[in-house]
């Protein structure tokens, strides 16, 4: 079977990435990778809500942090670490469920808020409870293995682009573009807008949730309230944006971008760094509104043509 | 005469015999520089310079400084395995006060930077994560303020501090108490804690403590990290009779809480307020109320013991006020690494560890070992301060004190 040329570089970039620890020895590069895939799976996840359905959520941090959490007080109970994730991803499907669905009655500037408020609640809440860090005890330590996280963050990472794909490119996809372009008149031409949004909500909510179980596993030590720090809720938000809203490469490169600069200028910038980066995303966001996948549009890419991906690729890309 | 196509191959054969003289030389050098000593002995350190613990991060900083410098002028550390001292060398990477990137900063210090021996950040909430990921890497850490006991009983092997732990908070303000006769002493003490690890279990030791010397708790309450209203504490306490306090704000709530005191009108004659009346900033929020507040900060400047005054000098000249708590931290951790090192003779990573766990040393904190969890076991651990006139003076233990206790706390009315 002929493969055709747009797969190509996907599979090559997947294959670059499952051989990194095998061709590098820095632990520094690796650990970075697993945070890029974290990163990579919460602006995804993040996405399929805010950019392909409309609905500006900043209560990610709460799926993410409950998805940590759950993960890892199943994984110290000497749960597999494989189902330890999955009852985090669907820890955060129930929070999503009990407490996102009423927001998502709110209209407008108001869901925000609702999950932001929803996002101040549970961190409050589970640094009143936990307050105790979530340290790993030596037993886990001496028997650290960073490969095996970051195979597992790659392979969540992967699989989170792969459902957005998916959603996007199904009945369900077009339903929730038609949502965030104009809710008034999807509903009026029979699309049944809340079922939509809470599909949205809970598979974005489940993402977030395997996010929080990497995060979770990856770290040896962070306090249990961390994750659900609003910092979580505003990173997705900030690399979709800058990646380009709405699109499936947008997160990733809005990812590379965020977690590379960040790292560049805190090790070459000094104390001016987060200024230098705050400004520079400001720039970003001033002259490319359409985040770093405008550029395609701006610039015909002859490569781009050659593989296939053309202007209508291109809008789901 | 030669063809081109001989000229070609002369080329070739050149380039081939120097690409193996170059590879033959670069292993032989690699060989020879295996036995060659380092340039310095690379200490790596996450700290916070930016965010929320920017300013502590500044005062731990300048502590390393201080002491790496007082090391480099008399050319360093004495390695035997290299037999000659070596110069010590600080890679400080910012961790913008965020606990993920203090320890993943950390990667980078270990991988790319290759360092021999982590120092730690300022900030408890910064510390926890890099201890286990200096355990991870098998590379000894040590750490100034750091109260946590939790941490040092999950059976870490590389990690340090010779900072004071959350009992020593808790028997410092007991022997304050029992140091008093017998008939002023307060009999009503009202603990209120800030719903955090160290304020629930520096609360869980008072109440062991005391219960083993008789002294009541007869209020303890919590109250959230973002709490800004403590009447309701306040008023408790005053109902209650309490007339001792002991309480482990933030700054900014600290601040608060004695402005309430006096606006409530409730003056215990005992009022310990950990961390928050550590700050140099003290007076100038509260001016004259902020007197006959005692606070435990593991370290202070008026400390009689040697070393001392040349780092107060020192701070002094370079920062123009007396060295904060952090920075007296930071600089007897620079001693005891220094001594552990030259102890250790060697850079191999266990043996440092194992040099660092047997310290005997003398530094600005006094005489210093360790325990076997890694926790200091230093004679001046249990100091208290207290703020009298806009000073800071150091009242505990009494042989070390810059000033008698100002005891009882007058009623706000007297003041």
């Amino acid at each position: 079977m002929k493969i055709p040329k747009k797969i190509w570089i996907p599979i090559c970039v997947v294959g670059l990435a499952a051989s990194v620890p095998l061709l590098t020895k820095s632990e520094y590069f690796v650990n970075l990778l697993v945070m890029l895939f974290v990163y990579v799976t919460l602006s995804q996840s993040w996405n399929l809500q805010g950019g392909f359905n409309g609905q500006i959520s900043l209560g990610h941090s709460a799926f993410f942090g409950m998805g940590a959490l759950i993960t890892r007080l199943l994984w110290m109970s000497k749960i597999p670490i494989l189902l330890a994730i999955i009852g985090g991803g669907l820890s955060s499907i129930i929070l999503a469920g009990i407490v996102g669905i009423p927001c998502l009655r709110m209209k407008r500037g108001y869901f925000p808020i609702g999950t932001l408020g929803l996002a101040i609640i549970a961190q409050i809440t589970v640094g009143n409870i936990l307050p105790v860090p979530g340290s790993l005890p030596s037993e886990y330590i001496v028997g650290y293995s960073l490969s095996s996280r970051y195979y597992l963050a790659l392979s969540v990472a992967i699989m989170g682009v792969l459902v957005v794909y998916a959603v996007v490119r199904s009945r369900t996809g077009l339903a929730l573009v038609a949502i965030r372009d104009d809710e008034e008149a999807a509903e009026a031409v029979g699309i049944k807008t809340f079922r939509y949004k809470i599909e949205a909500l809970l598979i974005s909510s489940f993402l977030a949730g395997l996010g929080g179980g990497v995060f979770a596993y990856h770290q040896v030590s962070y306090y249990y309230q961390s994750p659900f720090e609003l910092s979580w809720s505003f990173l997705p938000t900030l690399t979709t944006f800058i990646g380009g809203l709405g699109t499936i490469l947008g997160p990733i490169l809005g990812s590379v971008c965020f977690l590379a600069l960040n790292e560049l200028f805190a090790f070459t910038l000094g104390e001016i760094h987060l200024v230098i980066f705050g400004f520079t995303f400001i720039m970003i966001v001033l002259f490319l509104p359409g985040g770093l996948m405008s550029i395609s549009n701006k610039f015909q890419s002859p490569l781009s043509m050659k593989m296939g991906w053309g202007k209508r690729m291109r809008s789901i890309f | 005469m030669e063809t081109p196509r001989r000229k070609v191959q002369l080329r070739k054969s050149v380039l081939v015999l120097s690409l193996m003289v170059f590879l033959l030389l670069g292993i032989w050098g690699e060989s020879f520089a295996a036995g060659e000593a380092p340039k310095t002995i690379r200490i790596g350190c996450s700290i916070s310079l930016t965010g929320i613990f920017g300013a502590g991060g500044k005062w731990v900083r300048q502590g390393y400084e201080i002491g790496i410098k007082h090391i480099n002028d008399a050319g360093g550390v004495y390695l035997e395995e290299f037999k000659k001292k070596i110069p010590l060398e600080i890679i400080f990477v910012d961790n913008e006060s965020d606990p993920a990137k203090s320890a993943s900063r950390m990667d980078k210090l270990y991988s790319v930077d290759k360092v021999d021996v982590f120092l730690g950040s300022f900030a408890g909430a910064l510390i926890i994560p890099q201890l286990a990921t200096a355990e991870k890497y098998k590379t000894p850490i040590l750490v100034t303020t750091m109260t946590s006991t939790a941490e040092f009983q999950k059976g870490y092997k590389y990690i340090f501090t010779p900072f004071q732990s959350e009992q020593d908070q808790a028997i410092a303000f007991l022997d304050v108490i029992e140091s008093l006769p017998k008939d002023q002493r307060p009999t009503k003490v009202a603990y209120f804690g800030i719903q955090d690890e160290w304020g629930t279990s520096t609360g869980r030791y008072l109440k062991e403590f005391a219960a083993k010397r008789n002294v009541e708790i007869k209020l303890f309450e919590m109250y959230a990290m973002t709490a800004t209203d403590f009447s309701s504490h306040i008023i408790n306490a005053k109902n209650a009779g309490a007339d001792a306090l002991f309480t482990t704000p933030s700054p900014p709530q600290g601040v608060r809480f004695v402005k309430q005191m006096k606006e409530l009108d409730w003056s215990p004659k005992l009022a310990f307020i950990l961390r928050a009346a550590d700050d140099s900033s003290w007076p100038k929020n509260l001016g004259k109320d902020g007197d006959f507040i005692c606070h435990s900060g593991g370290w202070d400047y008026h400390l009689k013991v040697p070393g001392i005054q040349r780092l107060n000098e020192n701070y002094k000249s370079s920062y123009g006020s007396f060295p904060e708590i952090p920075a007296g931290v930071a600089y007897a951790c620079m001693q005891i690494l220094a001594d552990a090192l030259q102890r250790a003779g060697t850079l191999e990573k266990d043996k440092v560890r194992d040099a660092i766990a047997s310290t005997n040393v003398m530094t600005v904190m006094g005489p210093m070992k360790f325990k076997s969890n890694g926790r200091g076991d230093g004679k001046y651990l249990q100091v208290v301060s207290q703020w009298q006139n806009g000073n800071d003076e150091l009242v505990w233990p009494k042989d070390q004190g810059s000033a008698p206790l100002a005891y009882p706390m007058p009623p706000w009315s007297k003041r």
